[in-house]
């Protein structure tokens, strides 16, 4: 009786243990992390978590100290101060583990040109590990995951841009690393190609990988990412979903409708309409304040038809990162 | 370490003196003598201070060691390495060559002697190693530890002082209130009923004798009291303002008095709803915005100063900026880590900038 009181126990504690393991998963754990160049703070006491499964973006403008902090995570720099917590490993205790099980896409295309596009994968998954049958059947996987299928026997100072850019995603991803991490990797492409790596980027999230994607093009962060490190001098100002961030700063959004007659609108039944906090009619154009995250647009379009007042242009401005870095720094992204 | 050592030369003292014991008709008394010389330098190593007696003493012992081997008995001289050991200890940083010193009196010894030599001479001097490293990595772990403790304190001082700030400031704003309270009601409230008490005193002692004045001064007592209900609802409707008129023209003054002394223009602009600002929050602005003036002053060489105060849906941002000659690379003074750490104390962020003239900006999260 008492033995198998106590077998039970231990088995629910086993359980419990295992639970807690499944419970903490994050990817990244970062706190209090510094580094300076001389006088220099390019990363300021930063603390963040990346949670397994997350499209994490850090949006600054450049030099904010995105790559410095990737940097300090991959290994590559060393850190003045903090921890980092990768994979459940510190980085200073386990660094090879660290770096065998992450994949760097790095800002600056990390290729050889004088080696063909296989030969390059092959090359970068035998670093990270792999070896015989397996090294080749991942070398082929990764280049048909980037779209390099059949070029594989090309040397790479014959690609495009766009091209470089795809190698070098698959020199990191062949090893299939739970953790991917990219800095800026659509810099100075062709639009096409921009489309493909933000597409593979969700595709490899699909598949379990968690990313962290550093960039300081707005568009690109507030369309794949599920959450956003907004950085700023080395620090980090703000953090959350975009919604999030967005609702920072403001929680309406405007709809301007411009519309033939506004002598027959009727701003009390367009007030009364579902999430419209403020109705205002200035000249020619109806400015509609809206909740953000409520879609009105059905409603606001069907009052219009129904009382017969024609719709010259209809026009929804929401707020996007780009405002919320500027309203809270004052600045632009793209400022140097 | 200074234990094992001990222990160890202990160890090696009882096998001599057991051996000598037990060897049949030999004469222990100059052994005898020896030994106890031998503990005694051993043990004055240890009291002694300065390096140089230290070294006089363990030359002894290896002097006792090496007199015992030819006068007394062979075995003295086991009691070598290890002087030899510690000799070396402090002057060499490879613990191996000193190892290898202590092996070489081998050479002038009896042949016999040679194996038992060499035996305690390697044993010795692998413990010295072991004990050795052991102790650097005691004395390293020390040192972290302390270094830790050091930290742990400055932080924990750093959260009483913030902690402590917090509550100075709320405590200040009460005072202010208080004062302010008891200012108004003694200005009007008390006045008004002091002067209807008095009237309405004479009117009872006037009631029997002379009834019409006596109504008269009730009817004044009357009028004062109405005066002075209406002097209360003024009173308590102009001690209610809006925290926000505290605020901003508290901001407003400064900033025009600051103009006024140091020649530099200042603007101040505001956006949003100022009554979501606490008072906390105006403090920690204030603070902010004072100690961002003194820097303009003191490094921009700016003609003029902005401070713009917005409030967003779930933050309050104010932004000082001047039009200087602004920093490329900030070196963080203690007025710029106050800032951080006031704006910290509401869960807030500082960003500095210094790009295009100054600027401080200052984020503090709308508390709900």
């Amino acid at each position: 009786m008492h033995l198998q009181k106590c077998v039970s126990f231990f088995i629910l504690k086993m359980i419990r243990l295992c639970m807690k393991r499944v419970e903490s998963v994050n990817i990244l754990e970062i706190q209090d992390l510094t580094k300076k160049f001389g006088d220099f703070i390019a990363v300021d006491h930063m603390s963040l978590s990346v949670a397994e499964g997350e499209i994490f973006g850090f949006l600054g403008s450049n030099g904010a100290g995105k790559s410095t902090t990737i940097h300090m995570i991959t290994g590559l720099l060393r850190k003045n101060k903090g921890t980092i917590i990768v994979l459940g490993k510190n980085s200073e205790k386990s660094a090879t583990f660290i770096k065998r099980n992450i994949g760097m896409v790095p800002q600056e295309l990390a290729i050889y040109e004088d080696l063909t596009a296989y030969e390059n994968v092959h090359f970068f998954a035998g670093l990270y590990g792999m070896r015989g049958k397996k090294l080749h059947e991942r070398t082929v996987e990764a280049l048909k995951f980037v779209g390099l299928e059949g070029k594989e026997k090309i040397y790479p100072r014959n690609f495009s841009g766009g091209m470089k850019r795809r190698l070098n995603i698959a020199c990191a991803i062949a090893h299939r690393p739970k953790l991917i991490i990219m800095d800026e990797p659509t810099v100075g492409i062709d639009p096409q190609s921009r489309k493909y790596i933000l597409d593979s980027v969700r595709k490899l999230n699909a598949m379990g990988c968690t990313i962290i994607y550093t960039s300081h093009y707005m568009e690109e962060v507030e369309e794949i990412c599920t959450r956003i490190a907004i950085i700023d001098h080395g620090k980090i100002i703000a953090e959350g979903t975009k919604e999030q961030l967005k609702s920072l700063i403001t929680d309406s959004k405007l709809i301007v409708v411009d519309v033939k007659s506004p002598e027959a609108v009727d701003l009390a039944a367009i007030q009364a309409i579902q999430g419209v906090s403020n109705v205002q009619l200035d000249d020619q154009t109806i400015q509609i304040h809206t909740e953000l995250g409520v879609n009105n647009l059905n409603h606001l379009i069907a009052h219009f038809i129904q009382n017969g007042i024609e719709i010259r242009s209809l026009d929804e401005r929401e707020p996007n990162l780009e405002t919320v870095f500027l309203t809270l720094t004052g600045r632009n992204l793209r400022d140097a | 370490m200074e234990r094992c050592l001990i222990s160890a030369k202990m160890v090696l003292l009882l096998f001599v003196v057991f051996s000598i014991i037990l060897e049949p008709g030999r004469d222990v008394s100059w052994a005898v003598l020896l030994i106890l010389l031998y503990i005694c330098a051993n043990f004055s190593i240890y009291l002694f201070k300065s390096v140089r007696l230290k070294t006089f003493c363990l030359l002894l012992s290896a002097a006792l060691a090496i007199v015992g081997y030819g006068l007394v008995h062979p075995l003295f001289i086991l009691l070598l390495p290890l002087a030899i050991l510690e000799c070396l200890h402090e002057k060499m940083n490879h613990q191996l060559i000193a190892q290898l010193i202590s092996l070489v009196p081998m050479f002038y010894i009896q042949t016999d002697m040679r194996p038992l030599y060499v035996l305690v001479a390697l044993v010795m001097g692998l413990l010295y190693r072991q004990v050795a490293n052991y102790d650097k990595k005691l004395a390293t772990a020390h040192q972290q530890l302390d270094t830790a403790r050091e930290n742990y304190q400055s932080l924990v001082k750093r959260l009483h002082e913030r902690d402590s700030y917090l509550k100075q400031s709320a405590y200040m704003l009460k005072l202010e209130e208080r004062n302010k309270i008891s200012q108004e009601i003694h200005d009007n409230i008390g006045h008004s009923i002091t002067g209807a008490l008095i009237q309405m005193e004479a009117a009872k002692s006037l009631l029997q004798r002379n009834p019409q004045k006596a109504e008269k001064l009730l009817q004044n007592a009357i009028g004062i009291t109405k005066e002075g209900i209406e002097s209360i609802r003024l009173t308590l409707k102009n001690l209610k303002p809006s925290i926000e008129h505290i605020g901003i023209s508290r901001l407003k003054l400064y900033l025009n008095e600051f103009a006024a002394k140091q020649h530099i223009s200042t603007i101040l602009t505001h956006y949003g709803d100022m009554e979501r600002i606490l008072p906390l929050q105006w403090k920690i602005i204030f603070d902010n915005m004072n100690e961002a003036l003194t820097n303009a002053l003191r490094y921009s060489e700016a003609t003029r100063i902005t401070v713009d105060i917005t409030v967003l849906n779930k933050l309050i941002k104010l932004e000082v900026k001047d039009n200087g000659r602004g920093i490329d690379i900030l070196e963080k003074g203690l007025g710029i880590i106050g800032m951080e750490e006031r704006a910290a104390a509401a869960d807030g962020k500082v960003i500095i900038d210094g790009k295009s003239g100054f600027s401080v900006t200052t984020l503090l999260p709308i508390q709900t």
